[in-house]
Parts: structure tokens; C-alpha cells; sequence
């Protein structure tokens, strides 16, 4: 069974918080009409109404931007950071990693960093694996940044794909927390007999980028969303659940249920099997799409901005996604 | 209970507007006598699968065109 802990002496505890979508917005009535569909077609479906999208920008651009701002709302500089994440599926390049370009960009000499790939599940992975750091003493600032801009990697023909994706980016920096605060337990799971479920099969050492590819559209990402549908909801109230248990908790603690922003459909039916009130669920992927690892970090500013995390509040963050994968994290805030 | 009971149980608690259990009839159709679209429909398989203790394999289920179907099929999947 994958790992549920809850064990951890020194919790980390999210001490800043920062966003970055690209100015360029891309509404749905806009790209219904290069589809040939209705602005009621795309909303309907997945209750998306506007998406950032990138130009001349890329992942590095969008998650240093936010990684700059979860800095200053944590009031640390560049050299205190020990350790940087960048938990992206859209990587500038293949090599070097996205987070050594942010850590030259930003200036974090002092800092480790790497990218981690658990795509949608990607910032819940980061900041459990940050958290370790933490736990073990090693680090007492780590930043967690999820970034994608996808945009490259839709198919702007294939309507039941391209409505989804947008571009952005969120921070957080971890410190240590004392024993009632911050992390409290977390789950991370992965079954990669899912691999084709949601993928992008070309620009890899599988299958190299060739004319043909292109051609075929291989390079572009392809999903299954009935087998996602399937995969979420049979996963992600399971794990929730378990997570919470971990440490005592079941549902009707939850203040705030901080979901990967996929598509409203699924969060509802999520949310209904989990018997979750709406109030506690935090849903904004109608004005961003589904930004993969940077749709929890965008969620979770949202919802420290508009009051609706006090301090104390036990917030769950749950990600799922190609791999397949899925993670949960529960936090006192 | 019996399994239509049940099953009318995992539809109610999705919450599908206008539908109540005397809706729920064996005959009662997804599609066109429940309003369901495909997504309605895996909701409520999934559902089912922790209600009934079943692993509902989506593509034996592709035709699944009424009540009476499912149930036919959980029964099935339940060994009875």
C-alpha cells in the first residue's frame, strides 16, 4: 500500500505564498469560436470560462515570478533558501532542470535544487518531499514551486482537450512549524499502469521527436478523460480519508478542501462522494483551466486571500493526475 | 436491503436535481427518463463499487441503459 505518515517531530508549515499567471487571456467565447463550438459548449462542460496563456513566456519565467513573491510574503531572501522544487510536467527543457534555471534566475546560491515530475499530483508531492527536509532538520527554508505553461502542449483542434489547459504558477517556502501546526500527515501514491491514460508519448528517448511525430501529433498531450473521471473518483475520497485518519481526523474537521482545479465535474462528484458542503471546497479553475502542478498553490493563495483559511483551520490538499498519481496533504494552518 | 434498494440509495446522494426514489424505477431509463450523461453514469458506477463491494468494469457497462440493467449487472458482479 503507498505511504500514509503522520509521524513527523518538526512539522514544515507554509510560511509564504505566492501566484504568477501571464498577463494573456484566452476566454472561452474566444476559443469556442476558433473550435466552431458554442461559449455554452466548453462552460457546460467543464465550467471553465478563461485560461492565461502564455507568450514568449515559459515555466521558469512563471514559476520564478511566483517563487519571488512566496519569498517576500514569507520575508526571507534568496540566500536563505536551502532547497528548491520545481514540480512541473511542461520543463523549459529536458536538461538542465527547471528549477537550477529559477535557482540562477533568483539567485539561490545557498540552494539544492531539482524538478520533480508527478504532474497534476506534482505540488503535493513537492511539498511532501519538502517536508521531509524539514522534518529531518537538514533544511529551515525550502521552496516549492509548481509551474507549467501547457499551452505548447495542447492540440488546439481536439476540443474535448484543449478547453482545459492553462498556464501559471504558484510558491510556497516551508520553515518548521511547531508539533500542532503546518503538515500534519500526507499520503502519496502512484500506479503506473496508467501511464497511457494521460501522456505526452513523443519528445522523449521512447520516441524521439521525428517529422512524423509532429505530424501525428504525437508530441501534443492525449487523454482519456473517462478513465481520469474513474481513476479520481475511486482515489481521491479513499485517500482523503486516510490521510485525515492518520492523525485523528475524518471529514467533518475539514475546514478547507483544497483540491487539484481539474475540471468542475469532477471536484463536484469528489466533493458529494466525500460529503463535503460546497463552502468547503475551494474551486477557481473557471478563471484559470487546469494548470496541472500549479492548480493547488493558484487554489490555495486564493482562498489565504479571501479569508477563507484562518489560522488553525485544517486545510486538505489533494492532488491526482498522469502517472498515474495522487497525494494528500493535511495541514493546520 | 435488496439491490435496487441500495442502488436507489447511491443515486440520491448524487444529488441530481428532480430525482426522487419513486423516479427510480426498474424501467427508468439514464439517458432519456433520468436526465444522466455519460459522467452521471461513472459517478454512479463508482459509487456503487464502494456501496456493493464490486469492481465495475467500464467496458462491460457501455450499454447499460436502465435501472434494471444495473442491476442485473451488480448482482452479476456480486455473484448472485
Amino acid at each position: 500500500m503507498a505511504p500514509t505518515y503522520a509521524g513527523d517531530k518538526i512539522h514544515a508549515r507554509i510560511a509564504g505564498l505566492g501566484i504568477y499567471v501571464p498577463d494573456n487571456i484566452l476566454t472561452s467565447a474566444e476559443l469556442a469560436g476558433r473550435l466552431g463550438v458554442s461559449e455554452e459548449w466548453i462552460t457546460s462542460r467543464v465550467n471553465i470560462h478563461e485560461r492565461h496563456i502564455a507568450v514568449g513566456q515559459s515555466t521558469s519565467d512563471l514559476g520564478a515570478a511566483a517563487a519571488q513573491r512566496a519569498m517576500a510574503d514569507a520575508g526571507i531572501s534568496p540566500s536563505d533558501v536551502n532547497l528548491l522544487i520545481v514540480a512541473t510536467e511542461t520543463p523549459d527543457r529536458l536538461v538542465p532542470s527547471t528549477a537550477c534555471i529559477i535557482q540562477d534566475r533568483l539567485g539561490l546560491v545557498n540552494a539544492a535544487a531539482f524538478d520533480l515530475n508527478a504532474a497534476c499530483s506534482g505540488f503535493v508531492y513537492a511539498l511532501t518531499v519538502g517536508s521531509q527536509f524539514i522534518a529531518s532538520g537538514a533544511c529551515q527554508n525550502v521552496l516549492v514551486v509548481g509551474a507549467e505553461v501547457l499551452s505548447p502542449f495542447a492540440d488546439w483542434s481536439d476540443e474535448q482537450t484543449c478547453i482545459l489547459f492553462g498556464d501559471g504558477a504558484g510558491a510556497a517556502v516551508l520553515q518548521p512549524a511547531g508539533p500542532e501546526s503546518g503538515i500534519l500527515a500526507w499520503n502519496l501514491g502512484a500506479d503506473g499502469s496508467g501511464k497511457d491514460i494521460l501522456t505526452i508519448l513523443a519528445g522523449g528517448s521512447q520516441m524521439p521527436i521525428t517529422h512524423q511525430a509532429i505530424d501525428e501529433k504525437l508530441h501534443l498531450a492525449k487523454m482519456n478523460g473517462q478513465e481520469v473521471f474513474i481513476f479520481a473518483m475511486r482515489k481521491v475520497p479513499a485517500v482523503t480519508e486516510q490521510t485525515l485518519a492518520a492523525v485523528g481526523l475524518s471529514i467533518e474537521n475539514v475546514d478547507l478542501f483544497v483540491p487539484h482545479q481539474a475540471n468542475s465535474h469532477i471536484i463536484e462528484a469528489i466533493t458529494r462522494r466525500l460529503g463535503l458542503a460546497p463552502e468547503k471546497v475551494m474551486m477557481n479553475l473557471e478563471r484559470y483551466g487546469n494548470v496541472a502542478a500549479a492548480s493547488i498553490p493558484i487554489a490555495l493563495h486564493e482562498a489565504r486571500e479571501t479569508g477563507r483559511i484562518k489560522p488553525g483551520d485544517i486545510v486538505v490538499l489533494v492532488g491526482f493526475g498522469a502517472g498515474l498519481t495522487w497525494g494528500a496533504v493535511v495541514l493546520r494552518w | 436491503m435488496s439491490t435496487i434498494e441500495k442502488l436507489r440509495e447511491v443515486i440520491l446522494k448524487m444529488k441530481k436535481k428532480n430525482i426522487t426514489a419513486a423516479d427510480l424505477k426498474p424501467e427508468a431509463r439514464f439517458l432519456q427518463d433520468l436526465s444522466f450523461d455519460s459522467q452521471d453514469q461513472t459517478e454512479m458506477l463508482v459509487l456503487a463499487e464502494e456501496a456493493f463491494g464490486i469492481t465495475v468494469d467500464f467496458q462491460e457497462v457501455k450499454n447499460m441503459t436502465n435501472i434494471a440493467a444495473a442491476v442485473e449487472y451488480i448482482d452479476k458482479k456480486m455473484g448472485k
